[in-house]
């Protein structure tokens, strides 16, 4: 990444002294289904909340968001049920009577995918990539059977699982966002670098340099590898350094600076290193998801289940490489 | 495995009577790890009629699970037997249950005194919150039971990973922590095996992807057997056992692999050459 020039690195000081305020003020309920906060002009975030999937939160813990042009609006992820999703569709209708032209779905996990259908009932289309769709097809119903139990069946009432009107295939379909009379980019993953989870998209405003992150990023919260391709994931945020940003709207957390790239850099880096170590140490796996402790990150928001799991997931993957790689020869009989 | 007629399942009703706790809204938040459950309650009839099961502090098994268990596609289990394993007395038999899985009976283990401790960790699919339990078996035919009620749910979990198929079946040992000679030694042996269960849908084709698990691994030191295992899919890919054996004199550990497309592996170390 070139040096940024002496007013960008003020820029993004001041920003990242806006953050804080705004961090504050971007998780003032535990409803999740408070007014949008503007970002950057005609750029809106849709807060959730902190903590987990539960009771306690009613599972509003994703971010969403919306971008207001001259001629309507592209919204970016919905909310975890139907009820979350007609609530803040009711939230952008507050904001701008422009018609929503098109709800892009990032990435295929439950607290941003399962309000989309409140769009569509609306007459949104919902735009996905093939590969988040095909993902959110295969395991889905058992997220929402799991939702279910955790929220209560009147809390999912009426919720299914979305199938998207507009299939993305690869970088050559990124224009097919509907015209809203300012630019606005799909990002996304080469086919053979899965990054992040299979299909993620982000969205970005050119006009004021704002990201959509969806997973790619989460402030002050454990970003989940369970579908990630970690050189993959490290690729995106490589490319992301490259582009002219000046707002990062998360998948969890505060709307942040650009800065943030480098902490989830830093912390997949440091999750690796540490899962390396114990795996070489010979450490079982009922014992990793208590070693793996990373200081750097133990206040951030999911560090006690997300963490957790991540360390065990990568734990996982690195032992099968190692299975794969070294170790006796066998042979069928 | 020998499946008893359902017989008497009053008195085993009248055992483990179930307390319905819920929570606000249903939520299971507050079972107990030692409560049972309607499976339970089934398959105790099942598999071990109305025979007495010592439990809580009465009983020599302790199950370790995570109680927020990090990853539902892999839940790492650990059994401890609080008694040492001598030809005098031993553990013959180890049944792990997962309640609330399509196919609750994960594994089945028959053991020798040859383990000279009889603890084991593996990695098992748990579906949606459930109690998980082990019933140890001792050479005298004396039940006992350990159990865990684990808040993890594989709803959402990542597919196994099929890359590197040519490779299924590979099997290797490890010595985590080197070797001792004549004492207590643990080892731990894994088969690359994407153990499908049957219930995963295709992404591409969303058709679901047949069963094709690992059902029995044998092990053996010096050509005497250790353990047995007949396992289930509720086993995670890759499954794996962490086992003891007592290495006095110089042999092989051996390990014969069967799955359910009568695939058939083996895996062979030498810990006495080990690094």
């Amino acid at each position: 990444m070139p040096l940024p020039d002496t007013d960008a690195r003020r820029r993004r000081l001041l920003l990242g002294m806006a953050a804080l305020p705004l961090g504050c003020a971007t998780h003032p309920t535990a409803s999740g289904d408070g007014a949008a906060l503007e970002v950057a002009d005609g750029v809106f975030l849709l807060p959730g909340v902190r903590g987990e999937i539960g009771p306690d939160t009613r599972g509003r813990i994703g971010n969403a968001g919306f971008i207001v042009g001259p001629t309507g609006v592209i919204a970016v992820d919905s909310g975890v049920s139907h009820r979350h999703g007609v609530q803040r569709l009711a939230a952008i209708r507050q904001v701008t009577r422009q018609p929503v032209r098109a709800l892009v779905l990032t990435h295929a996990r439950q607290e941003f995918l399962f309000g989309a259908t409140a769009f569509q009932a609306a007459g949104v289309p919902v735009v996905m990539h093939r590969d988040a769709a095909r993902l959110m097809a295969s395991r889905c119903e058992g997220c929402l059977k799991t939702l279910v139990s955790l929220l209560g069946a009147d809390e999912l009432a009426g919720t299914r699982v979305p199938r998207p009107d507009i299939e993305i295939l690869g970088p050559d379909t990124a224009d097919r966002l509907p015209d809203i009379g300012r630019p606005v980019r799909l990002l996304m993953a080469a086919p053979d670098h899965p990054g992040v989870s299979p299909g993620h998209l982000a969205v970005l405003d050119e006009r004021t340099g704002t990201l959509f992150a969806g997973a790619l990023l989460d402030a002050g919260a454990i970003p989940d590898v369970q579908d990630a391709d970690l050189a993959g994931w490290h690729a995106a945020l490589a490319d992301l350094r490259r582009r002219s940003l000046q707002h990062v709207v998360p998948g969890h957390g505060p709307t942040s600076s650009p800065a943030l790239i480098d902490r989830v850099a830093r912390y997949l880096t440091q999750l690796a290193a540490r899962t390396a170590a114990l795996l070489a140490a010979g450490m079982p796996l009922s014992e990793v998801a208590d070693a793996a402790d990373l200081p750097d990150f133990a206040t951030d928001d999911h560090y006690d289940t997300t963490h957790r799991r991540n360390a065990s997931i990568v734990f996982l993957r690195q032992e099968r490489a190692l299975m794969l790689g070294t170790g006796t020869r066998t042979s069928p009989n | 495995m020998p499946i008893r007629p359902a017989r008497r399942r009053l008195l085993a009703l009248a055992l483990w009577p179930f307390a319905a706790r819920a929570a606000e809204g249903g939520l299971p938040s507050n079972v107990g790890h030692g409560d049972s459950s309607k499976q339970w309650e089934h398959l105790r009839s099942q598999l071990f009629g109305t025979r007495p099961i010592a439990s809580g502090a009465d009983s020599v098994m302790q199950l370790v699970v995570p109680l927020r268990a990090a990853y539902g596609a892999s839940v790492p289990v650990k059994i401890i037997t609080r008694v040492p394993q001598t030809p005098e007395r031993y553990l013959k038999r180890l049944t792990l249950l997962v309640d609330k899985n399509p196919s609750p009976i994960a594994a089945t283990l028959d053991l020798t005194p040859a383990l000279g401790q009889a603890d084991f960790e593996t990695r098992l699919r748990v579906d949606e919150y459930s109690h998980l339990r082990v019933i140890g078996e001792l050479d005298n035919g004396a039940l006992h039971m350990d159990s865990r009620y684990v808040k993890v749910s594989g709803g959402c979990s990542a597919p196994p990973n099929r890359s590197a198929l040519h490779q299924i079946g590979k099997t290797q040992f490890r010595l985590p922590e080197g070797l001792h000679p004549g004492a207590v030694t643990p080892a731990e042996v894994s088969v690359v095996h994407p153990n499908d269960t049957g219930f995963e849908l295709n992404q591409v084709s969303l058709m679901y992807i047949p069963p094709h698990f690992v059902r029995r691994v044998q092990v053996a030191y010096a050509d005497q057997r250790l353990f047995d295992a007949e396992t289930d899919f509720s086993v995670s890919e890759n499954p794996s056992w962490r086992f003891n054996f007592v290495p006095r004199e110089r042999g092989l550990l051996t390990a014969e692999v069967e799955d359910t497309k009568d695939g058939r592996f083996t895996g062979s170390l030498d810990p006495w050459a080990a690094p």
